[in-house]
């Protein structure tokens, strides 16, 4: 049998890394690099002028309004997604219903944009079919309270998506949680509430915090349901880029750049984090 | 190390999953101190009975008693007792001193005390130096050790192993169970072991219930199981045996030209049954003479297999259409070669019989 020299052994390892080296490069680093240039060269000279811009109240507070939506949405939208997630590893049965959430929540959970915007929009906009139900037997108005072209009411939707998302997320961890833990720890004299303090919480913490950083990007980036509800009536940075790339009036590419360039430096603060955490996690969950 | 030795009593204990009984009225008592070993295949109960004792499971009858406490309906937390499970089941994020001193941290004793008491135990199984590694910084047999020392820590009135050394290699199995039955003695904790190896009990139990289809076929010393077992099965399940065709007669049965009694008189024998004779390769002798002729027993010598002080020889029988494996010290073996004619013997004047081919289904025997 012909043995491979060293450096073509080197090689051929190497090759196996061309799919990631290529996923990265068109999906990650020419997007961003790109990203990058067009923010600060204009006109072919550097510049900082769109970066500074950023500065200005307006856009300062379009991305605090984003940051605020989607801290609201990843934490509401984390505990409802725990609970789910408890449930579908805690309830063995009925089994169809158990496999039912979990194919449901894999939908619902990359089931954003227009389509689900507009189901909103059917059941509590202004003419909403529950809206005008509760509206004839209770006299209350759902949408002049929960407007859904407002901060509360995009918060509401996002939950649509973040609540599976989230269920789907921890499904993993939680059933990385050993029998034999809450055995042991029950021989050893703990209670329930010993064990979900002692052993549960502190293995789940890093794996909740990971997925609470990937609902709050999920939610950060989200665009097509924020604009199909809410257009220019709720100030968030993705809708604020779509402004700048598609419109008539105030088509300015470098700044849409630099709008961007704040998201990607937030996004991968947060990726970041959860990349750190997830090391830690899987230390424990293995 | 204190000393806590609990009797313990299991009556009349009746136990199913849905449809399926896995125990019925079974009883076990463990004399304060010692080592109970149940040993048998998958699915005989042992693990169950451990589970009862426990209090993971509530049996649908039946009493559990601790040093004359009933705690059928008792909680687990308060049982008194120390698990250490099959599976790794340290906790991940603890070091080895944390997790040795839990029990104790739910039992509110001084951080000082909690953490001496974690030292000394480390010492013991000899993980002193490792104290502030985690479990995934620690090897299998590391792992099992520090939660024997977890189990001992809250000095438990019963200590369960439930297949503990399964899981681990053959060199780290045989140290580790050593090591398990000196700090067992040390401690003078009641424990009740349940395994499925063999060697395992036999080297370390004080007492072994042999189990099989949800009974103890056998409760008594290693020494008596091997060497008398009660049952067809046990004789099976325990050690090697060979099952060699006999015919009965006059209330005795003809195994390799001899007239042998029947152990097990239970049985009903009637002359022209098909039966098997159940012998331990080392309860048969070879020889290459043949006196008188008889060639029931002759054969002829096909493998020599060298297991250390002894030989396993393999003689291939004419007369039965079958191997015989007779074990002989190394030394006496070396007269023997592949090809050479012999003649097997039985060296007992009794023998254990059991139907044709069915005490023992291939996956018990597994």
């Amino acid at each position: 049998m012909n043995r491979l020299k060293p450096f073509q052994g080197a090689a051929a390892g190497w090759l196996g890394v061309v799919p990631y080296g290529a996923f990265l490069a068109i999906f990650l680093i020419v997007p961003v690099i790109s990203n990058i240039w067009t923010t600060f060269v204009s006109q072919g000279r550097f510049s900082l002028d769109a970066m500074s811009r950023l500065l200005k109240p307006q856009y300062l507070d379009a991305f605090l309004t984003t940051i605020n939506l989607s801290l609201v949405t990843a934490v509401l939208g984390g505990v409802g997604g725990l609970a789910l997630a408890w449930a579908l590893n805690a309830a063995e049965k009925p089994r169809w219903l158990r496999n039912f959430v979990l194919s449901y929540s894999a939908v619902a959970s990359q089931l954003g944009g227009v389509p689900l915007a507009f189901a909103f929009i059917a059941a509590l906009g202004v003419q909403g079919v529950v809206t005008r139900g509760f509206l004839d037997v209770t006299g209350w108005d759902l949408s002049q309270t929960f407007p859904l072209a407002s901060f509360a009411g995009l918060a509401i939707v996002y939950l649509y998506f973040q609540v599976p998302l989230m269920a789907i997320l921890m499904l993993p961890a939680l059933g990385s949680l050993k029998q034999h833990w809450s055995e042991a720890a029950a021989s050893l004299g703990a209670s329930r509430w010993h064990y979900v303090r002692d052993v549960v919480f502190p293995v789940l913490w890093p794996p909740i915090l990971g997925a609470l950083l990937l609902l709050f990007a999920n939610a950060f980036s989200a665009y097509a349901t924020a604009y199909a509800l809410a257009g220019g009536g709720v100030n968030l940075v993705p809708i604020m880029i779509g402004f700048f790339i598609s419109g008539n009036v105030m088509m300015d590419e470098g700044f849409a750049a630099a709008l961007v360039t704040g998201m990607i430096f937030i996004i991968v603060v947060t990726m970041t984090l959860r990349a750190l955490l997830e090391r830690r996690a899987n230390k424990w969950l293995r | 190390m204190p000393t806590v030795a609990a009797e313990i009593q299991l009556s009349k204990i009746t136990m199913a999953y849905g449809q399926k009984t896995v125990l019925r009225n079974l009883d076990l008592q463990l004399k304060g101190g010692e080592l109970l070993a149940l040993l048998g295949p998958s699915g005989c109960g042992k693990t169950t009975i451990l589970r009862v004792l426990a209090g993971f499971e509530s049996p649908q009858k039946g009493t559990v008693s601790i040093a004359g406490q009933d705690v059928t309906r008792s909680p687990v937390r308060n049982r008194g007792i120390g698990v250490v499970f099959q599976a790794y089941s340290l906790f991940p994020h603890m070091n080895a001193r944390d997790n040795v001193a839990y029990g104790l941290r739910i039992r509110r004793s001084s951080l000082g005390k909690r953490t001496a008491r974690a030292a000394e135990l480390l010492e013991t199984v000899g993980l002193a130096e490792h104290a502030d590694k985690f479990p995934h910084q620690l090897s299998g047999g590391q792992q099992q050790r520090v939660a024997l020392a977890r189990a001992l820590a809250i000095e438990p009135r019963v200590l369960l192993l439930d297949e503990p050394l399964s899981a681990l290699d053959a060199k780290v199995r045989v140290h580790l169970r050593e090591e398990i039955r000196r700090i067992q003695t040390q401690a003078g904790t009641t424990t009740l072991l349940v395994t499925h190896d063999q060697e395992e009990a036999l080297t370390i139990a004080d007492r072994i219930g042999v189990m099989h289809d949800g009974q103890i076929e056998q409760l008594d010393s290693p020494e008596a199981i091997y060497r008398r077992p009660a049952t067809p099965f046990v004789s099976q399940f325990v050690g090697v045996t060979n099952r060699i065709p006999a015919l009965p007669e006059d209330g005795r049965v003809r195994v390799l030209g001899h007239h042998l009694g029947i152990e097990n008189q239970d049985r009903t024998v009637s002359d022209g049954t098909r039966l098997t004779a159940l012998i331990r390769p080392e309860d048969l002798t070879l020889s290459d003479d043949f006196p008188g002729g008889d060639s029931a027993g002759s054969g002829l010598v096909t493998t020599l297999v060298l297991r250390g002080a002894i030989t396993s020889v393999m003689v291939r029988s004419e007369a039965l259409g079958q191997d015989v494996r007779v074990d002989l010290p190394a030394h006496a073996a070396r007269l023997f070669s592949a090809g050479q004619r012999v003649l097997v013997s039985p060296r007992a004047t009794t023998t254990l019989i059991g139907r044709d081919h069915t005490e023992l289904s291939e996956e018990d025997a597994a």
